[in-house]
């Protein structure tokens, strides 16, 4: 397993809620919003935040290798 | 003379729900005396063979909700997921555009911690737990100042800190999604952290 920090847009998940896209196209382990910024500012500006995820090897390398996120830092657990 | 004050939780709400089949949860009383109240959306949970009986709708959120008079609390009940769905407990209710829930998804046993805050619903953490249908779970969430975390059977799932909500006194029950019945719920638990 490994602890990473991702840049990730906001999405619309199930019951209209505000979800981490990174959660959507690579599920993971756990996921924590590292920022809390207030719901009422999310879409449309700013729509990305820091997620701090725990995920194994290959979500990990598909998330790396995936143009749509930035990862900031990641550590084997 | 010398009193001695014992520590550990003070019991704040508790609802066995011990009633006869079919009574509306919004008309039964708990155990301690407080009543519910269906706090949005178009579900309906009864008592059934003295459980909570909740049914879903679809693409809704469906809290019920019980006053405690107090924020930092223990919330804990027995729950058990009869369908694919998502279910779990509410915590610092103020009105139907303000509260935190926990919810358990029973297809995938993501534990996804949910704020809503003006209207607005933000999933702000998740951890993975899977579960079973048809198979008791103790489910509880602690919130104690900016710290809120929940357990499933004395296993830790998923904590947030968040300065959001952290004043309100309500407490209770979630769920989601459809199905004919999607969970039954006992021993239903409110106390101090």
């Amino acid at each position: 397993m490994n602890r990473a920090q991702v840049l990730t847009p906001w999405t619309t998940g199930a019951l209209g809620a505000n979800v981490p896209r990174l959660t959507v196209d690579h599920p993971c382990f756990s996921y924590v919003d590292v920022t809390d910024q207030p719901c009422q500012n999310i879409p449309p500006t700013p729509n990305l935040f820091t997620a701090e995820v725990v995920c194994d090897d290959a979500t990990l390398a598909a998330i790396e290798a995936d143009p749509n996120y930035s990862v900031l830092w990641s550590e084997p657990l | 003379m010398r009193k001695l004050l014992m520590g550990g939780p003070q019991l704040l709400a508790f609802d066995s729900f011990t009633d006869v089949n079919g009574t509306a949860l919004t008309a039964h009383t708990a155990d301690t005396g407080q009543s519910w109240t269906h706090g949005a959306g178009t579900g309906t949970a009864t008592i059934q063979n003295n459980k909570a009986q909740f049914t879903g709708v679809t693409s809704e959120a469906d809290p019920w909700v019980i006053p405690a008079g107090v924020a930092n609390v223990t919330v804990s009940a027995t729950m058990n997921w009869a369908a694919n769905e998502d279910a779990g407990l509410v915590v610092r209710w103020l009105d139907a555009n303000n509260y935190w829930f926990f919810d358990g998804a029973q297809s995938t046993g993501v534990w996804t911690v949910f704020e809503k805050t003006a209207g607005v619903q933000t999933s702000r953490a998740s951890g993975t737990f899977a579960f079973s249908l048809n198979t008791d779970y103790q489910v509880r969430v602690v919130a104690s100042g900016p710290l809120m975390s929940l357990f499933v059977n004395g296993a830790l799932v998923v904590s947030f800190n968040s300065a959001n909500q952290q004043g309100n006194t309500k407490h209770g029950i979630f769920i989601g999604g459809a199905a004919a019945v999607n969970v039954l719920v006992d021993n239903f638990r409110v106390t101090t952290p």
